[in-house]
């Protein structure tokens, strides 16, 4: 008997071919989900998926076996392909795998729509998961070879497919919010978050969404992505609600999920004039934040800037920088707060009247250089945005503070715009 | 009809990183589909405060105050405590 590489001989690779697709044809005559998801993965690098791949490199191709076997039209195609990508993707192909495990899902979603109850729901997550593995590895391969890469962005007009397919009456509807939560982790890599705003729209305003029946998976992580783009906005109040359910929600097994929820909340807090415990930020290794804090705390301007300076990076990167940066305003509200209350102590009856000398001599202390008119500026902004009461006299230098609550607390309420 | 040499599809890739963009909290999924969230609920709301500043002002910076003169100086000497939490360095 002639040997193909490896030991195996062309018939027993074609048995071995033969065998998985009679596995998941039994799998979808049996409407088993769970062993149509285990068959159908691919980057998890199986014994499933190498043993097909070895087998079909031997064989070289399966169609004419898979022609023979034609009982489920759509499912040859589909598995034609998806041994393909097996192959493909065993030999570190990534863009070849892509590109059949594309024909693949094409297939697969045509069936799916057929079947009436929704059985094969897992099966076609792990589908929506592979598109977007694949299509990450397949465009880091692209680049490295000198191509633009598009593989991400096409797995994510596959994936708002699946969504439309999802997006009905009928028990299929509850898979909508995980294809939601993929197409969301595609447009952040890429960078294109304004995609987000269609397939929101449609959870939030669909009829035929009810919310409360996702799985909690899926809501845990639609209100962290959609939290995160509330951020973006500067829309703290919705932030809050939408990272605080996601934070309440959220396994605590998942430690770097929630740290990742904490990372975005933190910010959103401060703005909102609630302070985090600092042994949450230690027990989440959130250190870029205690600084922050304690500048808050202490109005000392000096000490948040520094800490804005030494997590440059890190701000950035995560697109909070801005957020920080505007808690100055904050701070400075701390500061004079401290020197009310000081002066309050020595002789109640003068506290409320504040020289702006005294502010000057403060932000000295603190290394800032800031002369009169600089003081009066952000004497006018606090006022103007409510976080002081009063006004000041431009001629003799002084702040007059409202003798009732000179210092309104935000309490949850942003700062006005 | 001439050959034609087609264009690169981009200029040589010397870093990879510019034309892949990372999202670098990208959520981990989940194992499964549903958990008990109770526990974590109830830890997750008390890790806030709202009143960090009713201020009672309790630090040891009033007792350092009185030990200064005029009012200007217990102005001085108080920020100072305030900002080296409570010890005093004199700057004349």
């Amino acid at each position: 008997m002639a040997s193909g590489f490896g030991g195996l001989s062309m018939m027993e690779a074609n048995r071995r071919l033969v065998e998985y697709a009679n596995k998941v044809m039994e799998a979808i005559s049996a409407q088993n989900g769970y062993a149509m998801r285990d068959l159908l993965a691919v980057s998890s690098r199986s014994s499933v998926c190498n043993t097909v791949a070895v087998a079909l490199d031997v064989a070289k191709d399966a169609t004419r076996i898979m022609k023979q076997m034609d009982k489920h039209g759509q499912i040859v195609d589909m598995l034609v392909q998806h041994m393909r990508c097996m192959q493909s993707f065993y030999h570190k192909h990534y863009v070849d795998a892509y590109n059949v495990l594309e024909k693949s899902a094409n297939a697969f979603l045509q069936e799916f729509r057929n079947w009436e109850t929704a059985w094969a729901m897992d099966a076609l997550f792990t589908v929506v998961y592979e598109l977007r593995t694949i299509a990450e590895m397949a465009d880091k391969e692209m680049a490295m070879n000198g191509r633009i890469p598009d593989k991400l962005k096409g797995a994510g007009s596959f994936l708002m497919k699946v969504f439309g397919t999802l997006a009905g009456k009928g028990p299929k509807r509850v898979g909508a919010l995980y294809v939601t939560c993929q197409l969301f982790k595609v447009y952040f890599k890429l960078g294109t978050v304004h995609l987000c705003r269609s397939v929101i729209r449609s959870i939030e305003t669909a009829r035929v969404f009810d919310f409360e029946e996702f799985p909690t998976r899926d809501k845990v992580t639609y209100n962290y992505y959609t939290g995160r783009l509330e951020v973006f906005n500067d829309n703290f109040v919705a932030a809050d609600q939408k990272l605080m359910y996601a934070l309440v929600h959220c396994a605590s097994t998942k430690v770097e999920n929630v740290r990742m929820i904490l990372k975005y909340l933190v910010p959103v807090k401060l703005s909102l004039g609630i302070l985090p415990k600092e042994s949450l930020l230690h027990k989440y290794n959130l250190q870029e934040y205690l600084d922050v804090v304690q500048a808050l705390r202490r109005g000392d301007v000096r000490l948040l800037r520094h800490a804005l300076e030494a997590y440059e990076d890190e701000f950035l990167r995560s697109g909070v920088y801005l957020v920080l940066e505007k808690l100055e305003l904050q701070v400075y509200q701390r500061l004079m707060k401290k020197i009310y209350i000081i002066q309050k102590q020595k002789d109640p009856s003068k506290a409320h009247q504040v020289k702006m000398e005294v502010v000057v001599k403060a932000l000295k202390w603190l290394e800032i250089d800031m002369d009169i008119d600089e003081v009066e500026c952000i004497m006018a902004i606090l006022i103007h945005k409510n976080l002081m009461k009063g006004y000041f006299s431009h001629k003799s230098k002084v702040v007059v503070l409202s003798k009732q609550e000179p210092f309104p607390k935000l309490s949850g309420r942003p700062v006005n715009s | 009809m001439a050959i034609q040499t087609p264009p690169k599809d981009a200029p040589a890739a010397d870093d990879p990183k510019l034309y892949i963009f990372e999202d670098g909290d990208e959520f981990e999924e989940f194992e499964n589909e549903e958990w008990d969230d109770e526990g974590e609920g109830k830890d997750a709301l008390q890790q806030w405060e709202d009143d960090w500043d009713d201020d009672g002002v309790n630090d040891d910076f009033s007792e350092q105050c009185c030990e200064r003169s005029s009012q200007n100086d217990l102005i001085a000497s108080s920020m100072l405590a305030f900002f080296f939490n409570g010890r005093i360095e004199f700057i004349e």
